[in-house]
C-alpha cells in the first residue's frame, strides 16, 4: 500500500501542531513491508506529545526493527481537529513513519498507560478502518494486541483486544512475531480462530475470546480457558537480566517540543519500597538494575548521537541505584564547563542525602525540587507504606532551600484508606512548615501542593479498598484549600470526577466494555484531557448498561471475592496482598526485601527470579529501607539534619 | 557575532518536504542538537542557561519551504570547514541540509539586520477543499489569464495598503515599494507559478499578502523561499559570500 501522504498533506494547513502528523525524528525507521515481514503498527493512544517520549514503544519500535523478520512503525491518537479532516476526507488512521494506513499491518498494539485512553483506543481503532469489536474481525483484518501497566487488568478492553501482553514486552512481540510469521507462510491455516488459540499458549499472553467470565447474579464467579491447552492463569512476562536489553540504543529525538524531551536511561526497572498504592512497584518486582557500565555507555553515546544536553535516569526510585552518585558525578564531569549535561533523576526518594544527589547535577538550572510524601500524617504514611518521617522531609527541604533551590513541590494522595480528616489537614500541616524553613533560606521560597484522588488499582494491597465518592474528595479537597489560604503554598489537585471514572475502568470487568464503547460513541475521547472529560458520558454509559457506578467503584470488596484479574499473574500471591492490606489497617509498614530477608511476595519464588542489585546495602540517607525505627516521626528536630556536601556548595545566587 | 568567541560560522541550509511543518522555534532547536551530534566546538552564552551562541535570519512561518535560510554559529575555535555540510545534514533531521557554509568577517553584522530582499516562489492552483480528497483536474484555462491580470493591476499600483494584526491590534501599513518584482508562469499539474522579490522590512508585503492580494478565491499549493540577498552599494550577494573572510564552500542540497 502507498503512502497516504498526499492525502494527508492538505489537510495540515488547518490544524493545530501539524507536526504531530509528520515522522521524520532521528531515529525513526522507514523499512520496506516485505511478504516475509510482520509488520506491527504500535500505537500510543493519545496525542504524539505525550506518547512519543514512551520508553516502553520505543523499546519495542527498536526490537522489532532489528529483526529480519519483523517491521514496526508508529502512531499517536490525532487530536480532534485531525480527526474531523481526516473522516471528511476519508483519511484513515495512518503511520507517522511510512504514513501508510493501520488497517495494513498484521498487528495493531496499543500501549496502555492509563485507563482514561481506553476510549481513545476504540477510537484508533475505528478510525484506522478496523472492526471495534474482536469477534466482528476477520482473516484479513490486522490482530489487535495491547500491553503495558494497565494490561495486568485486560478485562475492560476483553471485548475489542486480541491478545493481551503482560508484563515486560521485549520477549513476547519476538514470539508473537514468529508465531504470526508461520500462519502467514503457510497460508493462515485454521483461520483467525486457530492463530489466536495458539499465541494464547504463549507465556505472559491473555487472549481474552480463549475464556469466559462466569457470573453469579452480580458478582463474578471466575473467568476461566473456553478452549483446550491455555493455562487457567496467564504469568506475566519478565526480562530477568535488564543488561540483555541495552535499549532503546537510538532514541527517537522529536522536532517538537513532547513530554520529558531529553535523554531517558533506564536505570533499573521494578521496586520493592513497597508502598501499596502504587500498582507500579508491584507488577514490576523484582528490582533488576542495569550494570552500571552498560548505563555509562548508554548515557555517553545518547548524549553523542542525539545532541541532547540532558539526561534522566529513570526507575521508580533512582536514588536507590547502587552507587547513584558514582554514575552522576561521572556524568557531570565529564560534561563540565559551557554547555554542561544536566541530569534529572525522576521520583526522588524524600531525604537529605537525595538531596545531595540533586545538588550535585543541578548545579546551574535549581528552579524546582519534587518530592512525593503522598500522605499528611506519618499514621497514614505508615498505611501506605511509605515511610518517611517528618524529619526526613524537613531535613530534604532544608537541604534543598539551603542549596539554592527556589520552589519545592509536594506530592500527596487525598482518599486513601483510613484517612480521617487529621490526615487530610496533617497535608496542609507539612506545607506550611515547608514554607517557613524556605523562607528561613530565601525570600519568596514558595511551595507547591499537588493532590490527587487515590484510585485503587489491581495487584496492590488496596485492591479491596473503596475509592472515595467524588463528593468526598471534593470535601476533603475543599478542608485542604481552606487550611491552606494565605499558606504561601499554592495547592493544585486533580478532578475527583476524572478519578471516579479511572475507578470505573481499573477494577472493571467485562461488563465495563460496553460502557467505554458508549463513551467513545458519544464523542467521549482525550478523557484524560480536563477540557474534553466529561463525567455524564460515564454516569450515562453506566446507567444504560444497567450498572452501578458505586459497585465497581466504591464499594469495599471482601477476601473471598473473585477480582476480574485473578486470572491474570502478576507473581504476587493473593494471599500476601491480603495480609499486606491486613498489615496497612493495623498501620505496619514492611521493609524494603532488597535489603533484608525476603517475605515471600511470591515474585522470586514464583518465578525463580532474583534481585539484580549491585550493593547489599541500602543507600545512605533517610530512614526509609532497613533498619528504620518504624514508630519514630512526627516531630522536627530542633536540629536541622547535617547535610552531606558536595565539592561546589555555594548555594546559587 | 559578539566577541568572546574565537571564530564564526554562517551555515546556508534548505527546509524542503514535510518538514515544513515544524516552527522556526523548532528549526533552532532542532539546529542546537545537530551542532552538538556533530560535535562542534560551540561557545554558549553566559548566565544560568547556557546556550549556543547562535543568530538567525528572518524566521520562516511555518508551512512554508526555502532552499536558502541562513544561520551564523559561535565556535571556541576554528574548524574544517570541508566536511562540515555533509556530517551537519547526516545528523540534521530529515529535510534540514546544509548547502553552504562560510568562515564569517570579523564584526560581521547580524544577518537579521543585513538580509535586505527575500524571493519567494508561490505555487497557486485550482481552489481545493483541503478536508476533501484533493484531485485537482486540470486547471481551468482561465487560470493564468486571471492570475496573470490581477498581478498587472497590483504592478501598475502606485500604493498598496494591508492590514496586519499583532496582539489584537490591527495597523495599516504601506507596503508597495517594498514588492520589487513579481512574474507569474505556468507551474506543473495545472498550477501557475508566481516569482516574488520583496524588501526584507516590516514595510514589505509578506507572500501570504500577495497570495491574499493576486490568489485569494485560489488553492495555494506551496511558498519556497528561493533567494535571500544582502544588498550593499546596490550589489546584490548571498549572505553566505557577502561577509565571508574567505571563499565559502557551497554544496548542492
Amino acid at each position: 500500500m502507498s503512502s497516504l501522504w498526499p492525502r494527508i498533506e492538505p489537510l495540515l494547513a488547518r490544524v493545530s501542531k501539524p507536526a504531530r502528523y509528520i515522522g521524520l525524528e532521528r531515529g525513526a525507521q522507514r523499512r520496506d513491508h516485505h511478504p516475509g515481514a510482520v509488520t506491527w503498527l504500535l500505537v500510543y493512544p493519545d496525542t504524539y506529545e505525550i506518547g512519543l517520549p514512551n520508553q516502553g514503544l520505543q523499546i519495542l519500535y527498536e526490537i522489532l526493527n532489528e529483526r529480519p523478520d519483523a517491521v514496526a512503525e508508529r502512531a499517536y491518537a490525532p487530536w480532534v481537529d485531525m480527526e474531523a479532516g481526516m473522516r471528511a476526507a476519508g483519511v484513515p488512521l495512518f503511520s507517522v513513519d511510512g504514513h501508510r494506513p493501520a488497517g495494513t499491518f498484521d498487528v495493531v498494539a496499543f500501549n496502555l498507560s492509563a485507563e482514561l485512553t481506553y476510549t481513545n483506543v476504540l477510537n484508533c481503532l475505528d478510525l484506522g478502518g478496523v472492526r471495534v469489536r474482536a469477534e466482528a474481525r476477520g482473516d484479513d483484518d490486522p490482530i489487535v494486541v495491547a500491553g503495558g501497566h494497565c494490561a495486568f487488568n485486560p478485562e475492560p478492553l476483553a471485548a475489542f483486544i486480541d491478545a493481551f501482553v503482560i508484563g515486560d514486552g521485549e520477549e513476547p512481540v519476538g514470539w508473537i512475531t514468529e508465531v504470526l510469521g508461520d500462519w502467514k507462510r503457510h497460508g493462515r491455516p485454521g483461520g483467525r480462530r486457530a492463530v489466536l488459540a495458539e499465541l494464547a499458549r504463549l507465556p505472559g499472553t491473555y487472549v481474552p475470546s480463549c475464556y469466559e467470565a462466569v457470573y453469579d447474579g452480580a458478582h463474578l464467579r471466575e473467568v476461566v480457558p473456553r478452549v483446550a491447552g491455555v493455562p487457567e492463569r496467564v504469568e506475566k512476562a519478565t526480562v530477568a537480566d535488564l543488561a540483555d536489553w541495552p535499549y532503546p540504543r537510538r532514541q527517537l529525538v522529536p522536532l517538537i517540543e513532547v513530554v520529558h524531551d531529553r535523554l531517558n536511561v533506564e536505570i533499573f526497572r521494578g521496586c520493592t519500597r513497597g508502598c501499596r498504592f502504587c500498582q507500579a512497584g508491584m507488577i514490576t518486582r523484582p528490582v533488576r538494575e542495569r550494570p552500571a557500565e552498560q548505563v555509562r555507555t548508554m548515557i555517553r553515546e545518547g548524549l553523542a548521537r542525539t545532541g541532547y544536553d540532558e539526561v534522566a535516569l529513570t526507575s521508580l526510585s533512582s536514588a536507590d541505584y547502587s552507587g547513584i552518585e558514582g554514575i552522576v558525578g561521572e556524568v557531570v564531569q565529564a560534561t563540565d564547563g559551557a554547555g554542561c549535561v544536566s541530569v534529572s533523576l525522576p521520583s526522588l526518594r524524600v531525604d537529605a542525602f537525595t538531596v545531595g544527589v540533586a545538588s550535585e547535577i543541578q548545579r546551574v538550572r535549581r528552579t524546582g525540587l519534587t518530592f512525593a510524601p503522598e500522605a499528611g500524617t506519618w499514621r497514614l504514611r505508615r498505611v501506605i507504606n511509605k515511610l518517611i518521617t517528618e524529619a526526613d522531609l524537613y531535613a530534604a527541604v532544608e537541604a534543598a532551600y539551603s542549596q539554592g533551590w527556589r520552589r519545592v513541590k509536594l506530592y500527596f494522595l487525598t482518599g486513601l484508606p483510613t484517612e480521617t480528616d487529621e490526615d487530610t489537614l496533617g497535608i496542609a500541616q507539612l506545607a506550611r512548615e515547608v514554607v517557613a524553613i524556605g523562607r528561613r533560606h530565601v525570600r519568596g521560597a514558595s511551595a507547591t501542593v499537588s493532590v490527587g484522588g487515590f484510585v485503587p488499582k489491581p495487584h496492590t494491597p488496596f485492591q479491596w479498598f473503596g475509592q472515595n465518592s467524588v463528593a468526598e474528595l471534593e470535601r476533603k479537597l475543599g478542608l485542604l484549600r481552606d487550611a491552606l489560604r494565605r499558606s504561601g503554598a499554592q495547592v493544585r489537585w486533580h478532578d475527583p470526577a476524572a478519578s471516579f471514572a479511572e475507578g470505573i475502568a481499573s477494577r472493571g470487568d467485562r461488563r465495563i466494555g460496553p460502557v467505554i464503547e458508549r463513551v467513545w460513541r458519544a464523542g467521549g475521547t482525550f478523557q484524560e484531557w480536563s477540557e474534553r472529560f466529561d463525567l455524564r458520558l460515564w454516569t450515562d454509559a453506566m446507567a444504560a448498561e444497567g450498572l452501578d457506578p458505586d459497585w465497581y467503584v466504591t464499594r469495599h470488596r471482601d477476601r473471598d471475592e473473585t477480582l476480574p484479574w485473578d486470572h491474570i499473574g502478576a507473581g504476587l500471591h493473593k494471599e500476601f496482598l491480603w495480609q499486606d492490606w491486613q498489615a496497612a489497617l493495623a498501620e505496619h509498614g514492611l521493609p524494603d526485601c532488597r535489603w533484608t530477608p525476603c517475605y515471600d511476595c511470591g515474585v522470586c519464588t514464583g518465578y525463580a527470579l532474583e534481585h539484580v542489585v549491585a550493593s547489599p546495602v541500602p543507600p545512605a540517607g533517610g530512614s526509609q529501607g532497613t533498619g528504620q525505627d518504624l514508630s519514630r516521626g512526627g516531630t522536627r528536630p530542633e536540629q536541622p539534619v547535617p547535610v552531606r556536601l558536595g565539592p561546589t556548595r555555594s548555594p546559587a545566587a | 557575532m559578539k566577541s568572546g568567541a574565537h571564530t564564526a560560522l554562517r551555515l546556508r541550509y534548505a527546509k524542503r518536504g514535510r518538514i515544513r511543518f515544524i516552527s522556526h522555534r523548532d528549526v533552532a532547536r532542532a539546529f542546537e542538537r545537530a551542532l552538538r551530534a556533530a560535535g562542534l566546538p560551540l561557545a554558549f552564552t553566559q548566565g544560568f542557561t547556557p546556550r549556543p551562541r547562535m543568530g538567525f535570519g528572518p524566521a520562516l512561518a511555518l508551512g512554508y519551504e526555502s532552499d536558502a535560510e541562513y544561520l551564523d554559529v559561535a565556535l571556541e575555535r576554528p574548524v574544517e570547514l570541508e566536511r562540515l555540510p555533509v556530517d551537519l545534514s547526516a545528523v540534521l533531521p530529515t529535510g534540514l541540509t546544509v548547502t553552504g557554509v562560510a568562515e564569517l568577517a570579523a564584526r560581521a553584522p547580524a544577518l537579521g539586520e543585513s538580509i535586505t530582499h527575500h524571493c519567494w516562489e508561490i505555487e497557486v492552483t485550482p481552489a481545493i477543499d483541503a478536508f476533501k480528497d484533493p484531485a485537482p483536474g486540470p486547471a481551468p484555462a482561465r487560470l493564468l489569464d486571471v492570475v496573470g491580470g490581477r498581478v498587472d493591476a497590483l504592478r501598475s499600483r502606485s500604493a498598496w495598503e494591508v492590514e496586519r494584526d499583532r496582539k489584537g491590534i490591527t495597523t495599516r501599513v504601506e507596503v508597495r515599494a517594498g514588492l520589487h518584482r513579481v512574474e507569474v508562469v505556468p507551474g506543473p499539474d495545472g498550477a501557475v507559478l508566481l516569482t516574488v522579490e520583496v524588501g526584507a522590512g516590516a514595510t514589505s508585503p509578506r507572500p501570504a499578502e500577495v497570495v491574499a492580494a493576486v490568489a485569494a478565491d485560489l488553492g495555494l499549493r506551496r511558498v519556497i523561499r528561493r533567494a535571500q540577498w544582502i544588498e550593499r552599494d546596490g550589489v546584490r550577494r548571498d549572505p553566505l559570500v557577502a561577509d565571508a573572510a574567505r571563499t565559502p564552500l557551497e554544496c548542492a542540497s
